[in-house]
């Protein structure tokens, strides 16, 4: 029987993404459990997938959204209507148009997004109060009885609790020892028929909704608390509260239908008054009939194809076809495949057309869990999808270095020691603060006026030495693993011709006082800096042992090709370079003269970047700007991926001299050499799927930013690193917050669905789609959509559910049908 | 009394005023006018400062400004706290600048703080009863303005209520002792003359005054029994609550102090106020210690330092209690600002190397060392400096010895080398010196405020020891003790503010 | 088969993403141990299915296999049965052989 609860309460939590904490953020789908059905179909209590109607209109009347947008989203989703015409009054038109006659209709219509009542409950109250006290990750005051597990020591607690009435604090001795049996008992006592527990589960995962997520992560990644913990301890609350207040059974709650055919005729009356045909009512008739197809509820999903249509109107059409250049490139560079490289790429292309880039997932292949020399924790640097299997760390060059580098972190850590204890127990924080207040006030004075000296005084005190080391790769992996991972990695990005300098840029963002810093590193690392991937990479491709093999497999590295590290700041801009002491002689100079050219693009870059971030000024903008990754006051150190949404995956010829303004995600490809596809399977599902997390992030917090967003970060209130609370109580913030989608009401992010756009034969896409359950959930389920071409001269196809059909994205239309 | 003085007084004291006139005036172009407003702050500083110097330097009691009701008297403690709170508002401000970038309520936060800083000013500096209750009243009803910031959102509607609650309960009980000081004087009397006025009624009726002065006291800085409302108001933008803690919540001790020959003639009163201040700071010392959020523990750190101060002013330190709030406020205003800092800190200490094991010496050393090197450095600076310390101040450096002792012991037990051993001692000699020269130079900055019925210092002991008491409970959480779980329970409930209780419905 | 002793053995195909619950069960179902097998493909009700992905074993499907005693299976097979249910994923059961059945208790 306990089992069986154990399922009901794993069904019923599936629709839950797991929420990691803040040091490691994780952009996820806050939908994803949503993402086996179709986009249209999911309706979640308190959020909304599309924007209000209003929205929509506004950007019809601005143009951002066309007539002809509008007839191209209306062609997608009603195939059948393409070339139907209808004869109304004297005029024929098409069926298509009429549709976009009565979206284009400016007077505002009647329907009002339903908001959630803001309902409050008790059991809310109690348990957050609960939970944020058992998974507090530095609590001056463990909570007893931890280690009994969650409800086992709420249980005991319980009793004592003053916010309980008093005969509940009593009926809380005779609970059950089990959670799963608590859950079982609180469903009897609350008298809930069995065809209603699901739904009864499900409300209670939905009560706070980031709890349950974090809970869910925790239980699978932790294991000190899970899901039926949490459930016993709601339910046994609801349960306890109700009986000492005599109420009655729980109700479960129905939604009322909405009935789409009542408001038809008026709305074809309208429609004929605008086309001007007369409102006889044949006519009317007419217009009503092919309204039908069309319903209310649909307008906004219409409306949204036709926002994300324009978008990619703009977006591929000047997509170049050009051959690759002959020249052989000096330089190379390989960013990640983040909305933001494309930034850097092409102000460094821009400088020196010499210089070749490319775009490959920010951990380069590289998937590693590190410790930084001689430290006992680690960071897991890897794409979600991923776990840890190999655990690299440094060795420093010289031994010296490295004891006097231990002894100085030691020494910092006992002052960090003192510090905190000295503000932590009951009786030092008075003349603590005493003490050292007069210094506080001086730092808060110093951060304010002077972030940029400030920042240098604190580093000086408290970021890690310098220490030059190598990273153990060789350790971790196989020499088959290496030449496996590089090859992939090669044939991925399909560098096929190396220059004499390879640069591989991972990313990472330096901010102050920034608890969603994280959420700015590179995603493809765990919400980390890329510094440690490149590190290992370039290793493993400067390894002879690893190029003598992959010259068998037809991959030849020149003996004088240099592989190096360095990281791009997307704060500043500034590429950094990494184990510089490993560079060879011959190639120092390449290397000084990278330097000197990315110099010149970061400049460029951050000019550029500085015309669209909030209350920057054109006086001084590169040094302000970069001010901000000091600068303890601001929140909005950078922009991070607004405006994501677009993944195109093909050689660079597509999009060089565009400005693509950082908003695509760019995968380099080469159907040359991946003749089975293999490549390409693996880009589909890996980095789109962890383009397609982010993207959705940033789509669903910002359609909904006070429920699956985190709401502002002037209120945020951090529960250690594990996530944030709004105010003082509450449910555990999900998702971004408002200061990376807007800036005072004015919402910068524009959500529309990742478009994916691939240059590659479409029968390997076809198959890849066919045999990954995750691309046909995302694809066929209008999660994320998908345009391709076979190559350069061939014409765009858009995927469907049924196959490839003509996109409207084609300069020249071209007859329908699946390409042979 | 210097030309220059004044001129560098009146700046000081309509600064806030054309900063908040400002605000509201150029609300459209919110960061120009934040920005406009923190650097005429700014320039309200600076004449802050340069009248603090021109006072110091040519020996001056105090600047009075202002006739009759309006008289206003900027003496040591009104500059200390004018250069304190503008300095505050400054740093704030500027901060918010960028902090509160496009926010709808920017404008709104600057015009209010402004105001919230100008009646605070007022309050400081007012020499008569009615000055000092019109300052008194304006800066509670901007700071309920301030925290209402954000007054669509459930949380801070509900943090404002409670607020004003408490408020409008201390300041009527302000009202009615103003009022019977205004008919026992016949008319406004001036705060130096309070004292006599007291003098002139029966015990009882001054007994009376004395308990209604201290209500707004403790509930303006949020001591029990008032203190259910600090708590509730972190659903405000975090600039407003480094300006609340820092700056605002001090002004009890203003109170008490400008009161205090009302206050401190009676043992009755004074017994109150000590009860009052040292209850709160074992209640609130107790909570923090089981919150998990940054902020609740910043609050609850807050309630208790305030209870602290309280408590010194229950002993007739009002020297030490002065000198406490200043440094809190500079201490609290960063602690605030900073508190999103902890993911930042985080990838600090992952870079850090294991703890080496403490041998059983090692143990020892730090245990002796952690006792003797605080107490003497405390007791040597005493015998060198401060010959005038008044005894009750004495008593509070107890803490000075404790907190030197545990934050050496805690330093040198993670490492034991010359470098931590010397930068420590030196570091906690350097700070105890300077802790007592400080305390001193207060002592004599606030002129004799004569205090005939303090609390005995030796009652200090209580509050001290069961703050030992409980951080050893809370040390050995692991233990399966039914009066440690209720404990436990109670400060959890208590540190959880709630919208609605059951028990009431 | 002779010096055997009989068993249950329940045998799931579910994808990565699904997979931690049914773990879960497993050892609270008092199993003393599972094999998972990932990155299992095949052709199913949903289609045909990749093997292992190179950078993603979160989509990929796993197999977890546990053996244990027949008294034991029934409330396991009722409860993967409910976890199931309206999602992809499917459960074999059937009788297996041990030589050491002290493992499996």
């Amino acid at each position: 029987m306990s089992l069986k609860t154990r399922a009901d309460i794993a069904r019923a939590a599936r629709g839950i993404v797991p929420q990691w904490p803040l040091n490691s953020f994780i952009a996820v789908n806050p939908l994803g459990g949503y993402e086996s059905t179709d986009f249209e179909s999911v309706q979640v209590p308190g959020a909304v997938t599309t924007r209000p109607l209003t929205a929509y209109r506004a950007d019809i009347d601005s143009g951002r959204i066309t007539p002809e947008d509008l007839l191209a989203a209306v062609h997608e989703r009603i195939p059948e209507f393409r070339s139907r015409p209808v004869r109304v009054g004297s005029a024929t038109i098409s069926a298509a148009e009429l549709l976009v006659a009565e979206l284009t209709d400016p007077t505002p219509t009647t329907v009002s997004p339903t908001t959630p009542s803001e309902q409050h409950d008790l059991v809310d109250d109690i348990t957050s109060k609960w939970v944020a006290a058992f998974l507090d990750p530095d609590p001056l005051w463990r909570i007893p009885r931890r280690r009994d597990g969650f409800y086992a020591a709420w249980r005991h607690l319980a009793t004592h609790d003053p916010d309980l009435p008093w005969a509940a604090r009593r009926a809380a001795r005779r609970l059950p020892a089990r959670p799963e049996d608590a859950v079982a008992s609180a469903m009897t006592g609350l008298e809930v028929p069995a065809r209603d527990e699901d739904s009864i589960l499900r409300r209670e995962l939905a009560g706070l909704p980031g709890w349950a997520a974090h809970i869910k992560w925790r239980s699978e990644h932790v294991g000190d608390v899970d899901l039926v913990d949490y459930l016993a301890v709601r339910l046994s609350l609801r349960m306890l509260l109700a009986h000492s207040s005599g109420s009655a059974a729980l109700s479960t709650y129905e939604e009322a239908a909405t009935d789409g055919r009542r408001d038809l005729w008026p709305r074809a009356v309208r429609v004929a008054e605008r086309l001007g045909v007369g409102t006889d009512s044949q006519t009317v008739a007419i217009i009503g009939r092919v309204l039908a197809f069309h319903p209310h509820r649909d307008h906004p999903y219409t409306l949204q194809r036709a926002y994300e249509v324009h978008y990619a109107r703009t977006l591929v059409l000047p997509l170049g076809n050009s051959e690759p250049a002959d020249l052989l490139p000096h330089l190379q560079l390989v960013a990640c495949i983040d909305p933001r490289s494309e930034g850097i790429r092409r102000h460094l292309e821009r400088l020196d057309p010499r210089i070749e880039t490319f775009g490959f997932a920010g951990f380069f292949g590289v998937p590693v869990r590190f410790s930084t020399y001689n430290s006992p924790s680690s960071i897991d640097s890897l794409p979600a999808l991923l776990s840890a299997h190999h655990h690299i760390t440094e060795v420093p060059q010289d031994a010296g270095d490295a004891a006097s580098y231990t002894k100085r972190l030691r020494t910092r850590q006992a002052f960090a020691a003192g510090i905190h204890t000295g503000e932590s127990t009951t009786v030092s924080p008075f003349a603590f603060a005493e003490a050292t207040g007069w210094l506080f006030g001086a730092a808060t004075a110093l951060r304010t006026f002077a972030p940029t000296t400030a920042a240098k005084w604190i580093a000086a005190l408290t970021s890690r030495p310098s220490l030059e080391s190598s990273v153990t790769v060789v350790e971790a992996f196989s020499l088959q693993e290496r030449v496996r991972l590089a090859e992939a990695s090669l044939r991925m990005m399909g560098l096929c011709r190396f220059a004499p300098l390879v640069v591989l840029a991972g990313h990472g963002s330096t901010s102050a006082n920034n608890l969603y810093k994280s959420a700015l590193d590179c995603g493809a690392c765990g919400g980390n800096r890329g510094d440690v991937n490149a590190r290992a990479a370039a290793t493993i491709l400067n390894d002879p042992d690893v190029r003598a093999l992959l010259s068998e497999k037809e991959l030849n590295i020149p003996v004088d090709t240099f592989f190096l590290a360095a990281e791009h700041d997307t704060v500043t801009d500034r590429i950094s370079t990494f184990d510089t002491h490993l560079i060879p002689e011959t190639h120092r100079k390449l290397v000084d003269d990278f330097d000197r050219l990315q110099g010149a693009a970061s400049d460029a870059l951050i000019r550029e970047r500085a015309q669209s971030l909030p209350g920057a000024s054109p006086w001084h903008a590169t040094k302000k700007t970069r001010r901000r990754a000091d600068d303890w006051a601001e929140v909005y150190p950078e922009w991070g991926l607004v405006g994501n949404a677009a993944f195109i995956i093909g050689p660079r010829e597509l999009t060089r001299a565009l400005d693509l303004e950082r908003r695509v995600f760019l995968h380099s490809y080469r159907p040359e050499l991946d003749p089975k596809g293999a490549a390409l399977e693996t880009i589909l599902t890996a980095p789109v799927v962890v383009a397609q997390w982010i993207n959705h992030q940033y789509y669903f917090s910002a359609l909904n930013p006070e429920t699956l967003g985190a709401g502002t970060k002037t209120t945020h209130n951090a529960i250690g690193t594990l996530g944030v609370l709004s105010g003082q109580r509450g449910d555990l913030r999900r998702g971004l917050p408002w200061q990376s989608l807007g800036v005072g009401d004015r919402l910068v992010h524009e959500p529309m669905r990742l478009a994916v756009i691939v240059q590659a034969p479409l029968n390997h896409i076809i198959e890849i789609i066919g045999r990954n359950t995750v691309l046909q959930n995302l694809f066929n389920n209008n999660w994320i959509s998908l345009t391709a071409r076979e190559d350069a001269s061939s014409p765009w196809y858009l995927y469907g559910r049924y196959g490839w059909s003509s996109s409207h994205l084609n300069t020249t239309p071209t007859s329908e049908g699946t390409p042979s | 009394m210097s030309a220059s003085a004044s001129a560098f007084a009146v700046a000081a004291l309509v600064a806030p005023w054309c900063a908040a006139s400002f605000g509201a005036t150029l609300r459209g172009l919110r960061g120009g006018a934040a920005m406009v407003a923190a650097s005429i702050s700014g320039i309200g500083f600076i004449a802050a400062v340069g009248l603090a110097i021109d006072v110091a330097v040519s020996e001056t009691q105090a600047v009075s400004l202002g006739h009759g009701a309006f008289a206003l008297t900027l003496d040591a403690l009104a500059i200390v706290m004018i250069v304190m709170v503008l300095g505050l508002s400054t740093v704030t401000q500027s901060f918010a600048v960028r902090y509160l970038r496009g926010d709808a309520r920017q404008g709104w936060f600057v015009c209010v703080a402004n105001l919230l800083i100008a009646s605070t000013i007022v309050l400081v500096c007012a020499s008569s009863v009615v000055m000092f209750v019109v300052g008194w009243l304006a800066a509670g009803i901007s700071l309920v303005l301030v925290l209402n910031m954000y007054s669509h959102d459930r949380q801070a509607r509900d943090g404002v209520q409670r607020t004003l609650r408490r408020f409008v309960l201390g300041d009527a009980c302000l009202l009615a002792a103003a009022l019977i000081l205004i008919s026992i004087g016949g008319a406004d009397l001036a705060l130096s003359d309070v004292g006599r006025a007291v003098g002139e009624v029966p015990v009882p009726l001054g007994v009376v005054i004395g308990l209604l002065l201290i209500v707004p006291a403790l509930a303006r800085s949020s001591q029990i029994p008032f203190h259910g409302w600090l708590p509730s108001t972190l659903a405000a933008p975090t600039p407003v609550s480094a300006l609340l803690h820092a700056g605002v919540v001090n002004a009890g001790a203003i109170l008490l102090i400008r009161f205090s020959p009302a206050v401190a003639g009676s043992a009755v009163v004074m017994a109150v106020v000590f009860a009052a201040g040292a209850a709160t700071v074992v209640y609130a010392s107790v909570v923090r210690l089981v919150k998990p959020d940054v902020k609740g523990r910043l609050v609850f750190s807050t309630m208790a330092q305030m209870g602290f101060m309280v408590m010194a002013c229950g002993l007739g330190a009002f020297a030490a209690a002065v000198f406490h709030l200043v440094a809190h406020g500079l201490y609290k205003s960063a602690l605030f600002l900073s508190a999103s800092t902890g993911v930042n800190r985080d990838q600090v200490r992952r870079a850090w190397p294991e703890r080496q094991p403490v041998s059983t010496k090692h143990l020892w050393i730090v245990m002796v060392l952690a006792v003797f090197i605080p107490f003497s450095a405390v007791v040597g600076s005493l015998a060198l400096l401060a010959r005038d310390v008044s005894a009750s101040s004495v008593a509070l450096l107890a803490f000075v010895v404790l907190t030197g002792s545990v934050t050496l012991g805690a330093t040198l037990l993670s490492r034991l080398s010359v470098a931590t051993g010397v930068v420590s001692i030196f570091g906690i000699a350097l700070l105890a010196l300077a802790y007592t020269a400080s305390v001193a130079a207060v002592d004599n900055l606030l002129g004799e405020i004569l205090v005939t019925a303090a609390v005995s210092p030796w009652w200090v002991l209580l509050p001290a020891v069961l703050l030992i008491a409980i951080q050893w409970v809370a040390y050995y959480s692991d233990r399966r003790n039914v009066l440690h779980e209720v404990l436990y329970t109670r400060s959890l409930a208590a540190g959880t503010p709630k919208t609605h209780s059951l028990k009431g419905t | 088969m002779t010096g055997l002793t009989k068993m249950t053995r329940v045998e799931v195909v579910i994808s990565n993403r699904d997979a931690p619950p049914v773990r879960e069960l497993i050892v609270s179902a008092g199993a003393t141990g599972y094999t998972a097998v990932s990155g299992v493909s095949g052709l199913g009700h949903h289609g045909a299915h990749s093997g292992a992905l190179l950078f993603n074993e979160y989509d990929t499907l796993t197999m977890l296999i546990t053996v244990l005693p027949p008294e034991n299976a029934p409330a396991l097979i009722d409860a993967i049965r409910v976890l199931l249910d309206g999602q992809s994923g499917v459960m074999f059961v059937g009788e297996t052989y041990v030589s050491r059945p002290e493992y499996f208790q």
